[in-house]
């Protein structure tokens, strides 16, 4: 069983530093120590042009022993303001991590599409219901300059490393 | 081949390509593009919604339920499915039909008759667990052990399955599968189909009986069924729900483990591998005495006899037919 999940752990190790100029916005992902393959970080860049612009995003990623055929479970680290990340725990609310989770994954793809969630947020489904109901009420300004404050607070500086 | 060429030309699977592809519209809530494309958030928020409002509205009151989070629900749910299944092999050891009907004994009228005509023409089963993969692990051991049995008298069998197993790898990547993420499961279920050539039957059933062989293989099946699909989609897409992309229903009901499988997908699986499967429905419909049997045939010649797949309502599992059961299969 683990071996099977360490020899795919160490492929995806390998293409994700092979690809690493194509993912813009996925400044790191891997492992956290090199002789423990089932616990990865990554950090994810703010896109530019939105709220998030400016900040690094830790992720922590942890790697069942049934990978891939069990998602693996992955939080933000770094306090993040979004209607599908809560708050104080960074767990968060994306399909496919949970009920839509297909082994045609990789980690980098998810962390791609988690990156893509910052700009697409989902506010029907919400873990923090503050941010969402900005959203759902049509208050862009108030959600971004919320976003803003957050991002600038938590994820920009060198302090988001330390957590 | 039709397939929506992906717009990101690196290896990202499909789907996430789709993703970025659709991230144009900002924050609209009900656009069911960007939502559905960008894997919107779902799965038990309902509950934590419910959670919510319950926990406002009865402070103080007594005992409040525990708020689960996504993930403690999720296992929460996984142990009771693994708990049941547990009590299963994930294939087990072939049985006379009769016992089948033991089950029934106390039970439907209809199912005994039933199961008594089957028996006429088929003498035994053989279960697969039932935990949403029946279908995929019932197909594959019924196929391999085909070929297993049949490796001195019919040796082109073999050949032709692994042929057959080779030539999904191209399938998958016409799908725009990832090749690192689906080449574990290929290698596996090629091996297994490789090591037909030396293996016993209790061997071949160790072999489906172990939970990293036996998925690796379900895995790889469930891919080639997506694939197919995801290749054919002026064929198939007109039979999914309106506004549902083939995409979605593939990840959603295809390609993730555990999810029941429909006629959509023995259709996508008997052409994918060009094996013919006869389907035996054993349901409670008391108008009729007899099984009815469906035949899913490939759009090339037929050069085996059908594998026969039991079917009770929600679950499958294996059949063998009297003239050729076992050791004289072909």
């Amino acid at each position: 069983m683990s071996s099977a999940v360490h020899r795919r752990m160490l492929k995806e190790y390998m293409a994700i530093q092979k690809n690493a100029a194509t993912r813009p916005h996925l400044e790191l992902l891997e492992p956290i120590q090199e002789d423990d393959l089932l616990h990865w970080q990554a950090i994810l860049l703010g896109t530019a042009d939105s709220a998030y612009e400016g900040g690094r995003f830790k992720l922590d990623i942890v790697i069942p022993t049934s990978y891939p055929i069990q998602s693996p479970t992955i939080r933000f680290v770094t306090k993040i303001c979004h209607p599908n990340v809560h708050f104080k725990t960074g767990e968060i609310c994306l399909d496919i991590l949970k009920s839509e989770w297909t082994p045609a994954w990789t980690l980098e793809s998810v962390c791609v599409a988690i990156s893509s969630l910052l700009t697409n947020p989902e506010p029907s489904s919400p873990l923090n219901c503050d941010a969402a109901n900005l959203l759902r009420c049509g208050d862009t300004a108030g959600y971004n300059s919320l976003v803003k404050m957050y991002t600038a607070l938590y994820a920009i500086g060198d302090d988001n490393d330390d957590e | 081949m039709n397939f929506t060429p992906p717009p990101i030309p690196t290896d990202a699977p499909i789907l996430a390509a789709t993703t970025t592809a659709t991230t144009t519209s900002s924050h609209a809530h009900a656009d069911p593009t960007v939502a559905a494309a960008v894997a919107q958030p779902v799965g038990a928020v309902p509950t934590i919604v419910a959670a919510e409002t319950m926990g406002t509205a009865t402070t103080g009151a007594q005992g409040q339920e525990p708020q689960l989070t996504d993930e403690q629900i999720l296992t929460q749910m996984q142990a009771i499915k693994d708990e049941e299944a547990n009590l299963h092999p994930l294939v087990d050891r072939s049985v006379d039909l009769l016992e089948l009907a033991q089950e029934y004994e106390n039970g439907s009228e209809t199912f005994k008759t039933k199961i008594q005509n089957l028996s006429d023409t088929h003498d035994r089963m053989r279960r697969s667990r039932g935990d949403g993969n029946c279908f995929y692990r019932a197909f594959a051991f019924a196929w391999f052990e085909r070929v297993m049995l049949a490796i001195k008298s019919k040796p082109e069998l073999h050949a032709t399955a692994v042929r057959t197993i080779e030539e999904t790898k191209d399938l998958l990547l016409a799908a725009q599968f990832e090749l690192l993420a689906f080449e574990d499961f290929y290698q596996v279920t090629l091996e297994t189909l490789q090591n037909l050539v030396h293996y016993t039957s209790d061997e071949l059933l160790t072999a489906f009986q172990n939970d990293e062989i036996s998925n690796s293989i379900v895995m790889h099946f469930r891919l080639v069924a997506s694939a197919f699909l995801k290749t054919h989609q002026d064929e198939y897409a007109p039979f999914l729900e309106f506004g549902q992309t083939m995409d979605e229903f593939c990840s959603m009901h295809v390609e993730a483990m555990g999810r029941e499988s429909e006629e959509m997908m023995l259709i996508a699986l008997t052409k994918a591998t060009h094996i013919s499967i006869e389907v035996a429905y054993l349901s409670g419909n008391q108008s009729a005495v007899e099984v009815n049997f469906l035949p899913f045939l490939p759009d090339t010649a037929v050069y085996m006899p059908p594998l026969v797949l039991l079917y009770r309502p929600g679950h499958y599992d294996i059949l063998y037919r009297k003239s050729h059961c076992l050791e004289g299969v072909i």
